[in-house]
Formats: structure tokens, sequence, C-alpha cells
């Protein structure tokens, strides 16, 4: 069971950090607001609606796992980074304890600011609908699953990978690069066949409700709790093993 | 309850073939402040490392507090560790309740109290990056006080101080032994230990050389006294007969007597001494004892660098 007390100092950490919490929230909420405000600019009628409440399921999907990778690895070598990890470990404090406390600590930033700009998205998409369908109850809870878990997966993968590398830049370079570069690429390669469903951003959509992917969804959940437990087993590892 | 605060047995710790300490047995009684002294790269930190559980011992054994489970011992101790280290986007009074919320409930209703006794009431909002270097040692302290510690392992911790700064510092590690608490205070600082510290050890290539209080570290040196006399040559070679002295040679211009270990008390020798000379017509200007200091035993005792290399 996660210590409540160090959870919420992991949270302190992150809140502080007032450029990165700005940078979160301009990257999901704002990208939201400037996709309809384009669409009202472009005249495109209705400016909602279902459809573009889809579309901004999809960027959010995106940003949320650029959020959760930028936030997660800030959590994750946030100690190590700052010399501070010692002076905890020297505390007596069990060092699983210290690490485990930083992913529920990154989700309590990552997952309102997600929830906040999915909310907004439902608002703006329903009120803007004009005489077309707005979101249903559907869309808005499968959007938001998706990109909850985008955001989730993504800042838990990369405590991990922080924690095991004990850099937060490297981690950011190499997920984001991985996200954004390699991981659209991979699932269009049809030669690494059923290979791509490792791909998590596949999974997500999986889970998120697109079902004609071939994927099942006892499959897709799978997938992405693998991902899951080998970066923070990874982490985990490095943490209670490294002299400090 | 031990009457130890640390107590090591055969203590070693190796990286790859070399050996960074052999064979450690300290004994560190409660409720003194107890210097470990050593070169630079003698193996102080690592020792500090080991005894904090931030790197695992390749030999021996190690009770903190009287207690082989160390997770719970650490519980009451402080420690700072080489430079203390803060996340420097947060305040000072932030970096303690990160600090806090890895230990007992407790320490979080000490931290205004750790922070005024260590003088940063005033300054405890300001972030961290703005503290100057003795501030973040006091910081340090600080930190080190919310587990209301029966043991401080502070290495180096007057590093970057200015005298003022020093003095301070030594006041309040005086101050804590007062309490009954236990300091243990590494430095390559000789003068620092020696004001501050009831006993010490030498550590030096990874082996306590030696261990005891301040006194007896300072007396196991050979006693001398430096004399000026007129005629020098003369008056050394009557010295080197007196039965007690079993050495006198010329030295910064006088000549630098040593006693053997058998010479009787200061006052003593000196009338001796002083009587023969002038019986013999030999003209005394200056006759001193030499006092030895914790940095003449240190000298004697650790490896030069020309002579590791």
């Amino acid at each position: 069971m996660p210590d409540i007390r160090l959870i919420r100092a992991e949270v302190l950490k992150l809140r502080r950090r007032g450029g990165m919490v700005a940078l979160c929230v301009a990257l999901t909420v704002a990208v939201v607001v400037i996709f309809f405000a384009i669409r009202a600019i472009l005249g495109r009628d209705p400016i909602g609606g279902a459809a573009p409440f889809d579309d901004t399921i999809g960027l959010l999907a995106m940003a949320g796992s650029v959020v959760g990778v930028i936030v997660g690895a800030t959590a994750g070598a946030a100690d190590i980074e700052a010399g501070v990890f010692r002076d905890l470990v020297a505390t007596g404090r069990s060092r699983l304890a210290l690490f485990f406390a930083r992913v529920p600590g990154a989700w309590v930033l990552v997952l309102p600011i997600l929830a906040l700009a999915v909310a907004v998205a439902a608002i703006l998409a329903t009120v803007l609908s004009g005489a077309g369908p707005g979101p249903t109850a559907d869309d808005i809870v499968g959007g938001a699953t998706q990109v909850l878990v985008s955001g989730a997966l993504a800042s838990a993968v990369c405590v991990g990978l922080a924690a095991l590398t004990g850099s937060r830049g490297t981690v950011i370079g190499v997920a984001l690069a991985f996200q954004l570069g390699v991981s659209p690429l991979l699932a269009q390669v049809e030669a690494i066949g059923d290979g791509r469903y490792a791909i998590p951003s596949v999974a997500i959509a999986r889970i998120g409700g697109v079902e004609d992917l071939g994927l099942a969804l006892a499959a897709a959940i799978a997938i992405l709790l693998a991902w899951l437990v080998a970066a923070v087993a990874a982490g985990a590892w490095r943490s209670v093993t490294a002299e400090i | 309850m031990t009457d130890l605060a640390i107590h090591t047995q055969g203590l070693g710790k190796r990286f790859g073939d070399r050996a960074a300490l052999e064979s450690i047995d300290l004994e560190v009684p409660r409720g003194c402040a107890f210097g470990f002294l050593g070169p630079n790269g003698a193996g102080k930190t690592t020792l500090i490392r080991l005894l904090l559980g931030l790197a695992r011992p390749s030999s021996g054994t190690i009770r903190l507090l009287g207690q082989d489970n160390r997770s719970k011992a650490l519980a009451r101790v402080g420690a700072i560790i080489e430079e203390p280290r803060f996340h420097p986007h947060l305040t000072g009074r932030e970096n303690l309740e990160i600090h806090a919320a890895a230990r007992h409930k407790s320490a979080h209703g000490r931290i205004d109290g750790a922070l005024q006794r260590v003088g940063l009431g005033r300054r405890a909002d300001d972030k961290v990056r703005t503290y100057s270097l003795g501030m973040r040692q006091r910081l340090g302290v600080a930190r080190c006080l919310l587990c209301d510690p029966e043991l401080l392992i502070l290495d180096e911790p007057v590093n970057g101080l200015d005298p003022a700064g020093i003095l301070e510092f030594r006041n309040l590690i005086r101050s804590l032994v007062d309490e009954g608490r236990t300091v243990l205070l590494s430095s390559h600082l000789l003068d620092e230990v020696e004001k501050t510290c009831d006993l010490a050890a030498i550590v030096d290539n990874g082996r306590v050389v030696a261990q005891g209080t301040i006194a007896d570290l300072v007396a196991g040196q050979a006693r001398e006294i430096d004399i000026t006399a007129t005629p020098r040559v003369r008056a050394a070679g009557l010295l080197a007969a007196v039965p007690d002295v079993s050495r006198a040679a010329e030295h910064n211009g006088g000549i630098r007597v040593t006693l053997s270990p058998e010479a009787p008390v200061d006052r003593e020798i000196v009338t001796e001494i002083l009587g023969r000379l002038l019986a013999d017509g030999i003209a005394v200007e200056r006759v001193a004892p030499v006092t030895s200091s914790l940095e003449d035993r240190f000298l004697d005792m650790t490896t030069r660098l020309e002579d590791r290399a």
C-alpha cells in the first residue's frame, strides 16, 4: 500500500514546477481550445459535434502521452538528479516505498489535467454542435478512457525508465521519439504483422473503444500491463540495488 | 541499551580489486562528538555510505544505536552526506516537508523548530536555489533534526563555511552533544575535529590507524622540548648525555630535545636540563616544551600523497 505522505510529497515536488505544469496545460487544454478556434476561423459548420470530438480525442491521446512522458520522467528522476534520493534512503525508509510513491504522484498531476482537457473538449463539442449530433456519453467515456490510459501508462513507464537511467532528459528524448516518431511508423509497417499490436498506442486505441483493430480487449489490456510492469520493475530494481 | 552509538567489526568495502575500506573496527560511544579523520580518499565517505545503507559492505558487520535492524536504527539518525543537496525549485520549508514525509509522522511538527534553531526561520519560504552554501549546510542540519536524532552523521559539514559560520557550526554541534546526542563528524580539517570532538579515529588507506580521546591520540607522540642556547654545539652534546633524553639535535636555529618515555614531568625535566646547562656555563635564552597537536599525530600516522603515488 503506497504511503499517502510520500505521494503527497511527490505531488508537491511536481506541482511546484510551474513551467512544467503550464506546458502540460498548454499541450492539452489549450490545444483543445485552439482546435475548435481554428475550425471556427476556417468557417467549418458545425464547429463542434461528434466527429470533431473524436478528432480532439485523437489529439489528446497523443498529447496525453507527451504530458505523461514529461511528468513521469520528472517524477522518476527528480530525487536522483537533485541528489536527494540518498538522503531519503538514509532515513531508513524502504527504497521500494520511495520509488512506488512516484507513480501515483505523477498520476495525481497528469490525470486531472487530462480529465480537464477531455471535459473542455466535450463541452465545446456539445455547445458548438449546432444542428448536428454532439458527442454521446459513450463517446465521452470512451474518449476519456483512451486519453487517461494513454497519460497514465506513459507516466508510469517513464517513472520506471527515469529511475532506471537516473536521467530525466534522456528518458523524455527517447520516449517522445518513440511515441511521436517510431511508434506511428511501426504501426504502418505491415511486415511486422501482429507485432504492431505491441505498440502501446494501438492497444490504447482498442481500450478507448476502437474495435476494428483486430485486437481483443483482453489482449490490449495485457499488452499495456506488460509495458507497465516491465518499465516499473526495471525502475524498482535499479532503485533497490543502486549504490548511491 | 548499549553504550555504543556505532559499532563496526571487520567492515570492508571493495570496488573491484580496490579496497576502499579494510576491516574497520570502530566504536563510537553514545553522547559524544566523535571525529572521523582522514586525508582525502582515505575512505571516510565510503564508511558513512555503508553506515547509512547507501552501499553494501563487502565484509563485516554494522550496529547502529545497538540495533542490527538498520532501517529501524536509521529512523533516529540524521545525516549530511558530503554537500547537502535539496530540490532547488522548492523552498527550504518545502524541502523539509519532503524529507519529513519519509520520516515518522512527528517529524512534520519539528520543521519550524528546526528552521529556527539553525537560524533559517526568516528565509524558510525562499527557494533553496537562492541559498548560499552556508545556508544549505544549515538547512542540512535542520533536516537532520527532523527525526529528533540520537545520532548525527556529518560528512565534511564545515566545507565552504566562513570562519564565523564554522564557529557557529561548532557551537551547534556542542549543543547537540550537550543534549545527549551523538555526533560523528567526518573531516579532513584537523583543527576542527580537535576543537569540536571528544574522541576521534584516524583512518588511512581504508584502515583505522588509531582511535581514542583527542588527548590520548595527541599523547601518543614522543615529548619534545625546544631549547635556544649558546654555544649550541656544546649544549647539544651536553643535552644528549642527559639520562632522560633520547635525542638532541639542531632544529630551526636551536636544539630540539626528544625525551625518553620514562622522562619525568615537564617541570622536573626542564629543571634538570636547565641546571646542567647553567652549571656548564652555557647561556640559555629559551626553553619551551613542544605542544603536540592532533595535526602532528595525524601527519605521523597517515600516508603522504607522494608516498601513495
